[in-house]
C-alpha cells in the first residue's frame, strides 16, 4: 500500500474512473476524484459535443477546446472520443470498464441502457464495479425523461420559489444551482460506495436524482410543512433571527454591502461605529424585537448612511468592531479578495488552447494532503490513442482498424 | 445483500456543529456513521432554533438535522466534561465543528493538542472565511458568506439589491463540501496518512457555485450581472420565470422552444400571431450569451413573450409542467413547498418518508435518501435523540 503522507495525488491513486457524463454534475464529480489522484478517463462524442464545450466563455478561434467553462470542471482527466452508438462501441466499452472502479454517466435515463451499457451489463465481468447515474429527476418514475438543466431544475426543487422579494415574482439564483449542490452528494455517494466495497468486496449502482438531492438543501422547510403546516417562502434578504439583516446600497455603480446583526451587543458595536447618531439611538432598537418591528425604517436609515460609503472600506472597519459585514463581491472583487488569495482559491494553470487561466479549487483545505494544481483539462480526444494502446491493450494495427471503423469519433 | 448498517458503519464522528454545518453530519449519519452530538447540560441551543414542532419540545430544524444521530451531554465548562471529550475523541475518527468561533479552542482542544493526542483524528471545521488568513477573524453567517463568496451578486432583480436564498445556501454548501473533504481525508488515512485538519471556508464554498462567471471575467474582463428570474450573464441573461394561473413556471424561451409553444397554441385552438420561425439573435437561457438583438428582433421577442405569457396564464404550473415536458420543452414548475408533495415524480419514487417519533408515538414526513444506492442503506431514522439519550451507551464504554 502506497503511503499518501503529504501527497494528495496518492489518495485515489490506482482508482480508475470511466467518465461518460457530460455538462455539469457528472464532470465536476469525476474531477473531484481526479484532483486527488484518480485516473479519470473522460469519454466523449465528437458528433454530439458536450454542450459546455460550446458554451461560453470561449477563447478566440475555432474548435471544441476553447471553453473555459468546460475546462474548469474537467481538469486532470484523460480524454478519448468514442461513438457509443457505433456497432463496435461495446467491445471498446467492455475493455474500458473491465479494469475500472467507477463508471459515471449523466445522460437522459434510458440512453445507457439502450446502448447496452446499463449497470447489469457493465458489471457482469466486473462485479466490483461502482456506477452512478446523475439525471435530472432519477432513473424511474413518470418524469424520468423530463428535460431541464440546473437553472430550471432549481425551480422544480423549490430553490427558485425561495429566492426573491415578497412583493415580486421569485427569481432563483441566476446560476444552474442544482449542479453545484448535487455534485457534492454524488461524490459523497461514490466514496460511500468505495467504503462499502472495502467492507464487502461488492460494487453497486447509484441512482442520483438531482431534484431529490437538492431537496436536502432546503433547511427544515419540508418538516415545517409536513409537521407544522408552515410554508416557508422567499423573504428578500431578511432573517427571522437577525436584524438588521440585509444588503445596502453603497457608493459606486451597483456597489452593495451585506450586514447581519445577530445580537444586541453587535447592534451596540454597530451603533458605536456609526458614531451614535440620533437616528440610531431610539430605545426600541436596543432589543432584537424592537429592531425587528422597525425593520423597514432601519433599512431605510442604514441605506441613507451607506449610500455615500465605499463597501470594502466599510466592511473592513465594521469587522474590526466585530460587526458581520462584507462587500457584495462581483467577479472582479473575488479575484482581488485577500482571503481567497490567502487560501489560494484560484489556481493558475496554462491550457493548451485557452492559454494562461485561473481555475476554481476545493473549499476544503486538507492540512496534510492539500489538493494542488497539476494538469489542465484535456483537448477533445487528446488521449484517444494513448488510452487505446497503453491502457486498453490494443495493438497499433488494432488501433488503426478502430480509427477506420469510425467507432472512435 | 443490503447491509443494515450503512457504508460508514465503522466510523465514529463527534458532532459539534451549529446551523452552518449540521447538514453535513446529518448526511454522514445517513450513511451509517456513528454521529455523536455533544450537548451542554440543558440541551443544544439548536433545539430552540427556529419555530418548534408542537408538543415535541424541539424545533423543526433540530429534528430535520439530527435524525439518525446520538446525543451525549458533556459539561465542557468543567474538567470532567473535558476529560470525557478527550476520551471520546481518542475513540473517534472525525470531529466536526462549525461556527464563527471555536467553542473548543479556548478549552485546549486546538489542532496542535488534538493532533498530538489523537493522531488518527480528522478535524473538520466550517468557519465563515477559513481557519487562517487575513480575514479569518472576520465574522459572518449565511448572508455575509453569500455576499463574500459571489453568488449573491448573481441573484436578484437588476433594479434592486442582490439577494440571498431564503433557505441558507452558504450553510448547505459548506456542509456538503465539508462532507466531501472529510471523506477524502478518511480515504487518505486508509492509504497511510495520519489524521488531518479539513478547513472549510463558507465564503469559498460559495465561490465554487458561480457557473461560468469567474471564467467569463478572466477571459473577457466582463462582469456577469444578476438578471431577475433568468441566467446571470454579461448581457443581462434570458428570461426564465413566467407567471401562470396559480404561480410561476420556469421556462427557457429558446429558439427550439418557440415553434413547440406555437404548435401547442394551435392545438389549443388559438391563433398565435407570432411566427415559429427562428429569430437569428435569440438564444436560450442555458446557451452562450446572446449577441445584442437588433431593434426589430427585440420587438419580435417582446411580442412573443406577451403571447406566451397570456397563454401560460390559462394553465396551472403542474399542467404546464406535464404538458410542456410532453411537448419537449424545458418547462418546470416554480415549486412552493406544498407543490413538492404534488410532484408526480417525487410521489411515484416515494421520495418523502415517514419517520417515527417514538416518544410521542407519532410520525412525521421527512425528505428521503438524497441518492439511491443499490447495496447500501440510507438511514432516515431514528428521529433526533433526546438530551443525553446515549450517555450511558457511549460514556460507559469508554
Amino acid at each position: 500500500m502506497s503511503n499518501v503522507q503529504n501527497d494528495a495525488r496518492k489518495i485515489f491513486e490506482g482508482l480508475r474512473i470511466i467518465d461518460f457524463s457530460w455538462v455539469g454534475v457528472g464532470p465536476m464529480a469525476a474531477q473531484t476524484f481526479a484532483l486527488f489522484g484518480a485516473e479519470v478517463i473522460r469519454v466523449e462524442s465528437s458528433k454530439s459535443l458536450d454542450i459546455f464545450r460550446i458554451g461560453g466563455p470561449l477563447a478566440p478561434g475555432d474548435g471544441p477546446d476553447r471553453s473555459a467553462y468546460w475546462a474548469n470542471i474537467n481538469r486532470d482527466k484523460k480524454a478519448m472520443t468514442l461513438d457509443l452508438k457505433h456497432p463496435n462501441a461495446s467491445e471498446v466499452v467492455k475493455r474500458l470498464v473491465s479494469d475500472a472502479d467507477i463508471v459515471t454517466e449523466s445522460f437522459r435515463p434510458g440512453v445507457m441502457r439502450s446502448a447496452g451499457f446499463d449497470y447489469d451489463s457493465l458489471s457482469q465481468e466486473n462485479p466490483e464495479l461502482i456506477m452512478i447515474s446523475m439525471s435530472m429527476e432519477g432513473q424511474g418514475g413518470p418524469h424520468a425523461g423530463f428535460k431541464g438543466f440546473g437553472l430550471t431544475l432549481q425551480a422544480t426543487a423549490g430553490i427558485t420559489g425561495l429566492t426573491g422579494w415578497p412583493d415580486r415574482a421569485p427569481v432563483g439564483t441566476g446560476v444552474a444551482y442544482t449542479d453545484w449542490f448535487s455534485t457534492h452528494l454524488a461524490v459523497t455517494s461514490l466514496i460511500a460506495a468505495l467504503e462499502h466495497r472495502d467492507l464487502t468486496g461488492e460494487g453497486q449502482y447509484i441512482d442520483l436524482s438531482q431534484l431529490e438531492a437538492m431537496i436536502w438543501g432546503l433547511d427544515d422547510a419540508v418538516l415545517r410543512f409536513t409537521a407544522g403546516e408552515q410554508v416557508m417562502s422567499a423573504d428578500g434578504n431578511r432573517d427571522p433571527n437577525a436584524c438588521p439583516h440585509g444588503v445596502f446600497k453603497c457608493l459606486g455603480d451597483d456597489e452593495w454591502i451585506a450586514i447581519s446583526i445577530f445580537s444586541d451587543s453587535q447592534w451596540l458595536s454597530f451603533r458605536k461605529f456609526l458614531g451614535d447618531p440620533d437616528w440610531a439611538m431610539k430605545s426600541d432598537y436596543l432589543t432584537f424585537e424592537g429592531r425587528k418591528e422597525n425593520e423597514d425604517d432601519l433599512d431605510r436609515l442604514i441605506t441613507n448612511w451607506t449610500i455615500e460609503k465605499d463597501p470594502e472600506k466599510l466592511a473592513e472597519e465594521m469587522q474590526e468592531l466585530g460587526v458581520p459585514a462584507y462587500k457584495v463581491a462581483d467577479a472582479k472583487a473575488l479575484y482581488d479578495d485577500p482571503q481567497l488569495d490567502f487560501r489560494d482559491h484560484f489556481w493558475e494553470i496554462e491550457h493548451k488552447v485557452i492559454g494562461p487561466m485561473t481555475w476554481d479549487s476545493p473549499a476544503y483545505k486538507l492540512s496534510g494532503t492539500p489538493a494542488y494544481p497539476k494538469e489542465p483539462a484535456p483537448l477533445l480526444g487528446e488521449h484517444t490513442k494513448f488510452i487505446c494502446t497503453e491502457l486498453l491493450g490494443y495493438s497499433e494495427e488494432e488501433f488503426t482498424e478502430l480509427l477506420i471503423s469510425g467507432v472512435l469519433d | 445483500m443490503i447491509s443494515k448498517k450503512g457504508p460508514l458503519q465503522n466510523y465514529r464522528i463527534i458532532d459539534l456543529t451549529d446551523r452552518y454545518g449540521v447538514l453535513g453530519t446529518r448526511i454522514l449519519a445517513g450513511l451509517g456513521a456513528e454521529v455523536i452530538r455533544i450537548e451542554p447540560p440543558g440541551g443544544d441551543p439548536m433545539r430552540k432554533f427556529g419555530p418548534p414542532l408542537e408538543n415535541e419540545g424541539n424545533s423543526f430544524f433540530w429534528f430535520q438535522m439530527n435524525a439518525a444521530k446520538k446525543s451525549v451531554v458533556l459539561d465542557l465548562k468543567n474538567t470532567t466534561g473535558c476529560d470525557s471529550l478527550w476520551a471520546l475523541l481518542k475513540s473517534a475518527d472525525v470531529l466536526v465543528e462549525s461556527g464563527f468561533k471555536s467553542s473548543l479552542e479556548t478549552k485546549g482542544f486546538d489542532w496542535v493538542n488534538l493532533s498530538a493526542s489523537c493522531p488518527q483524528l480528522i478535524y473538520t471545521t466550517i468557519t465563515p472565511f477559513g481557519a487562517e488568513g487575513p480575514r479569518s477573524h472576520w465574522s459572518g453567517g449565511d448572508l455575509v458568506a453569500m455576499a463574500a463568496g459571489g453568488l449573491m451578486y448573481l441573484c436578484g432583480d437588476q433594479d434592486r439589491a442582490p439577494l440571498r436564498v431564503s433557505v441558507e445556501q452558504a450553510s448547505a454548501q459548506s456542509s456538503v463540501q465539508a462532507v466531501v473533504g472529510t471523506l477524502i481525508a478518511l480515504r487518505a488515512r486508509k492509504k497511510g496518512a495520519s489524521g488531518q485538519r479539513v478547513d472549510v471556508s463558507m465564503q469559498e464554498a460559495i465561490t465554487n457555485t458561480l457557473g461560468n462567471s469567474q471564467a467569463t471575467y478572466a477571459m473577457t474582463g466582463v462582469i456577469s450581472k444578476r438578471a431577475g428570474g433568468g441566467r446571470a450573464s454579461a448581457e443581462g441573461g434570458a428570461r426564465l420565470v413566467w407567471p401562470c394561473a396559480d404561480g410561476y413556471v420556469a421556462f427557457s424561451r429558446s429558439p427550439r422552444a418557440i415553434p413547440l409553444i406555437h404548435q401547442w397554441m394551435l392545438d389549443e385552438g388559438l391563433n398565435p400571431k407570432f411566427s415559429p420561425q427562428p429569430i437569428s439573435g435569440l438564444t436560450g437561457a442555458g446557451s452562450a450569451p446572446s449577441p445584442e438583438l437588433n431593434p426589430t428582433e427585440a420587438k419580435l421577442v417582446q411580442e412573443i413573450d406577451q403571447e406566451i405569457e397570456e397563454f401560460f396564464k390559462r394553465f396551472s404550473k403542474m399542467e404546464l409542467y406535464e404538458e410542456g415536458q410532453r411537448r419537449g420543452t424545458m418547462m418546470c414548475p416554480v415549486s412552493t413547498i406544498p407543490n413538492l408533495f404534488e410532484n408526480k415524480q417525487l410521489i411515484d419514487r416515494e421520495f418523502f418518508i415517514d419517520v417515527e417519533h417514538s416518544e410521542k408515538a407519532s410520525s412525521y414526513t421527512y425528505p428521503g435518501a438524497p441518492f439511491r444506492m443499490s447495496k447500501s442503506i440510507w438511514k432516515s431514522g431514528p428521529s433526533a435523540p433526546s438530551i443525553g439519550q446515549h450517555n450511558e451507551e457511549i460514556l460507559g464504554s469508554l
